[in-house]
């Protein structure tokens, strides 16, 4: 299984990538939005992406947008993983098409729990 | 109060709780403040049990001297916290296996449905549990009677159960996103579970190895069987006969079973969602 990372701060998507590693997925990192679309259009959809929403050239927020209306990326499930804690920062990142959600700081457990929620068989019974 | 655990229920003096503070901060780079004290005493009372410590300050006052001991408090401190909705298969399990007959038999005789969560903890459990049951009902759960009772033998969890609200660290634990948004308030860092969730849920402090006099169409007796005694055990799996009608369920924790305790319960569903049934 394919994983997605991206957010600007490299010390996050080395966190994020130990985990996801841990559980059993490959991992592919972007830094901002725009690299992130441009890693898609040449692997095609990966199994999960979990995007920071505040990121320089283009947001996590304007990336799901784009990733919503293309339809090859339509079914990508997408986790936002993100300072924002504002509900209705929650509700928009949600009308946008992200399927789930967890606020930054999280733990490892919180992840691999999400990650569950999510239906991607991973985590301890 | 008689704590089932074996270990009284003990204050823990103020330099053993820094002592332990600064233990996890320096080992595991975690903040314990000052409305989380309540894990020293409910996390390391167990630790002292597993260890052979008649209270928890006598394995305080251990631990300062010895490396192993250290590792797990730290570890008592840092991990298995729980979280909502906890294995996620359980959950899906009640819905999907349980509830459907549950809620048709019930819907035709007292309309009312009542679960059970016997080691409530800080409240997820049981906070999950009535969410579930509203989502389940839909908007006809106004129309039925619905209790959840959540029971602990720790006071000081129930505190916190009671009081339904979370910090962002726990809202992030297994709750997902379209739930907290639904049922819970946020003011400033925390979440509070909306009335409409915390009505459902009477809390109430109570000793599994004592008698009780509660029924539950279903009970959740999860990874707190492991603290008994193997006679405690069975005897507590003998009194959910008399609790638990005969369609309802009893779930326990992932990695629990009846097996060698009591024949009069039947194991259904498989893998990882399974629950009991009592024995016909």
């Amino acid at each position: 299984m394919k994983a997605l990372v991206v957010d600007d701060s490299r010390a996050m998507r080395m966190i994020l990538k130990r985990a996801l590693t841990q559980v059993g997925f490959e991992v592919v990192e972007a830094g901002d939005g725009k690299q992130a679309l441009e890693l898609l259009a040449s692997t095609g959809p990966c199994d999960l992406a979990l995007v920071d929403w505040n990121m320089p050239v283009m947001t996590g927020y304007e990336l799901i947008v784009e990733v919503r209306g293309r339809r090859e990326l339509d079914a990508m499930p997408i986790m936002m993983v993100t300072t924002e804690t504002e509900t209705a920062q929650v509700s928009r990142a949600l009308d946008a098409g992200a399927n789930e959600y967890m606020m930054k700081p999280f733990s490892e457990e919180a992840l691999r729990e999400k990650l569950l929620l999510m239906g991607l068989g991973v985590g301890e019974a | 109060m008689t704590l089932d655990l074996g270990v009284a229920a003990m204050q823990v003096s103020s330099p053993d709780v820094n002592y332990v503070r600064d233990l996890v901060r320096r080992r595991a780079a975690i903040v314990i403040d000052d409305g989380q004290q309540y894990l020293i005493v409910d996390r390391l009372s167990a630790v002292a049990r597993d260890r052979g410590f008649a209270s928890t300050p006598e394995l305080i006052t251990a631990t300062r001297t010895d490396a192993v001991l250290q590792t797990a408090v730290v570890e008592a401190l840092t991990t298995n916290e729980t979280s909502f909705f906890r294995d996620v298969a359980p959950f899906d399990c009640l819905k999907r296996d349980v509830l459907p007959a549950l809620a048709a038999a019930r819907a035709e005789t007292t309309k009312t449905l009542t679960i059970w969560s016997a080691a409530c903890s800080t409240g997820q459990e049981p906070y999950s549990l009535a969410m579930l049951l509203l989502e389940y009902l839909g908007p006809a759960a106004a129309t039925w009677k619905l209790r959840v009772i959540a029971t602990d033998f720790s006071d000081a969890v129930l505190e916190r159960a009671r009081a339904g609200k979370f910090k962002q660290l726990e809202v992030n634990r297994g709750l997902p996103v379209t739930l907290l948004l639904k049922y819970f308030e946020r003011t400033g860092t925390e979440w509070t579970i909306k009335p409409e969730v915390r009505r459902l849920v009477e809390f109430s402090q109570l000793n599994l190895a004592a008698t009780w006099s509660h029924r539950a169409d279903v009970v959740f007796l999860r990874n707190v069987l492991i603290y008994f005694d193997t006679a405690t055990k069975a005897a507590i799996l003998a009194k959910m006969h008399a609790t638990i009608p005969a369609d309802g369920a009893l779930f326990l924790g992932a990695a629990e079973s009846v097996v060698g305790l009591d024949t009069a319960w039947s194991r259904l569903g498989r893998d990882r969602a399974v629950y009991y049934r009592r024995t016909p």
